[in-house]
């Protein structure tokens, strides 16, 4: 039996043909294979970093926004102060803080931090909104740090609102 | 397993079919035709008409060249190796266009008495030709008359034994163990390789076929993965560069999301401040109708928020609206008052990236 298979072998061109085909066919099927599978795990590892990210672009773009607007704020800030900054937002919208309390000064990496109080008796939600809304959008680069709005028991359409406020400067 | 022996006499062509079972040959059918002129292709086929598996070819004698001969030796290798030298000479022509066997006569210690049987190997080509005409390939081409005869050379000068029972006896015992076989070297037999070689090659052209299947598949899947990682990469880096379009190169982009990222969330911590107005609008979209809020407290870690609700599910269906779009919402105080309202604390986080 070996002999007959060694004479066909050698002498068998066809087969012999057949055979490297054989041999080719398996090495394209174990190289794809394993080619496949690494492409497979890659494009699963994609997916999931697809969603994880796509998930959190509008977040991002948001911080980036605040962050860039923030930054652009500092570089161009003209305001004297705190007080007179905030004093300048109340008196646009005809409002009177019962106390603006100067805060210590911060340093920061690359700004100055000038922390201030606020309280505010009878207020209502629409000027609360819009307070929040001038400090947001002030040309000054200004953070709230903390608020407690609180509603009164003789009226509870009007609140007494309290925030600390800081303002960036370099 | 059908074996047939075809018993060409100078007269008739016999055809001898012997069943196969296991190491038993059993004699079931025979078929004669005479021979007027010449061995031809119509005759063989006229005599074989079973399918029979192997076939045997006994010669008449008169187609053969015997001498006897003489050696020193009785080794059956040394007497195959040597004879053709011993014949040369004794042959019409060359020793090379014959076909030598060999039987055995006497044998002792002293040396062995060995009759030389030789056909001339065009003419034994001629008779496979015939034979193959008629799709027939003798696997041994032997003489039962040797057989019969014991090699004897005076006995086989005589009139051939016609008898039939002895000649299928003879035939049988060729079958077991062929006293020669002519078909040597080149003229050998190769019907089984060929066989063989016949089922080998179909065998590996369907695993071909199968081989080439399976790699079109691989390659065709290697393709589609492949295609699906260059339309992801594409989308990936077009959100990337979305959030990021001043980053020109992109090399780890998981990597290099995640550094912006931690980059924005520590500028945001000293930059952002609390984000008052959108979480009072948040927990005005997700308060409900049957929920009224009194205090409202935001630090920097927590958001406290502090109401009354018509019942205990209005508490608990604000709590899950505002879980929605804040982190840890839990409700730290609930208790019914004497107006029959609930009073509640919720305490949430503002939900980080």
């Amino acid at each position: 039996m070996r002999i007959a298979i060694n004479r066909i072998l050698q002498f068998d061109r066809a087969l012999l043909l057949i055979i490297v085909l054989c041999i080719l066919a398996l090495i394209t099927i174990i190289t794809s294979y394993v080619s496949t599978r690494n492409f497979r795990s890659n494009n699963t590892t994609l997916t999931k970093q697809i969603s994880e990210i796509s998930s959190m672009t509008e977040g991002v773009i948001q911080m980036k926004g605040l962050v860039e607007s923030r930054e652009k704020k500092i570089g161009s800030n003209k305001a004297k102060g705190i007080v007179s900054t905030m004093e300048q937002i109340l008196g646009t919208l005809n409002l009177k803080a019962k106390v603006i309390k100067p805060l210590s000064k911060k340093k920061l990496t690359t700004f100055m931090e000038e922390n201030a109080e606020i309280e505010i008796q009878d207020i209502d939600l629409n000027h609360i909104v819009n307070l929040l809304y001038k400090i947001d959008t002030s040309p000054s680069p200004m953070k709230i740090n903390s608020a407690a709005i609180n509603a009164t028991f003789e009226d509870p359409d009007k609140f007494i609102l309290k925030f600390t406020v800081s303002l960036l400067t370099k | 397993m059908k074996i047939g022996f075809i018993d060409w006499t100078e007269e008739e062509l016999n055809l001898y079919v012997f069943e196969k079972d296991g190491e038993i040959l059993e004699h079931v059918d025979s078929h004669s035709v005479p021979i007027e002129n010449d061995l031809n292709q119509l005759l063989i086929t006229s005599l074989i008409k079973d399918n029979i598996e192997n076939i045997y070819l006994s010669i008449p004698l008169n187609l053969l060249t015997l001498r006897e001969k003489s050696f020193p030796f009785s080794d059956r290798d040394k007497i195959r190796a040597t004879i053709a030298f011993e014949l040369e000479g004794i042959l019409l022509g060359n020793i090379s266009d014959y076909s030598v066997e060999h039987v055995i006569i006497e044998s002792g210690d002293t040396g062995s008495k060995v009759m030389a049987v030789c056909v001339e190997k065009a003419r034994l080509l001629e008779i496979i030709d015939v034979f193959s005409s008629a799709g027939i390939d003798p696997k041994v081409v032997t003489s039962i008359d040797l057989w019969l005869y014991g090699g004897k050379a005076e006995y086989i000068l005589g009139k051939p034994i016609s008898d039939k029972t002895l000649r299928i006896e003879a035939a049988k015992q060729e079958l077991t163990s062929p006293s020669v076989n002519l078909r040597q070297d080149d003229l050998a037999y190769t019907g089984d390789i060929e066989k063989f070689r016949k089922n080998l090659r179909s065998s590996a052209i369907l695993i071909l076929i199968f081989l080439i299947i399976l790699s079109a598949n691989s390659l065709f899947g290697l393709a589609s993965a492949k295609n699906k990682n260059v339309s992801l990469t594409k989308q990936i880096n077009t959100i990337y560069r979305n959030v990021f379009p001043e980053d020109k190169k992109i090399v780890d982009l998981e990597r290099q999301f995640r550094g912006h990222l931690k980059r924005l969330k520590s500028k945001k911590a000293s930059l952002g401040g609390i984000p008052v107005l959108d979480i009072l609008s948040k927990v005005a979209e997700n308060s409900g109708k049957n929920v009224t809020l009194n205090e409202f407290n935001a630090d920097g870690k927590n958001i406290v928020l502090k109401g009354t609700a018509k019942s205990f599910k209005d508490v608990e269906s604000v709590k899950n609206m505002l879980s929605s779009v804040f982190e840890n919402v839990r409700v730290t105080k609930s208790s019914a008052d004497t107006d029959k309202q609930i009073g509640f604390t919720i305490v949430m986080k503002e939900k980080i990236l």
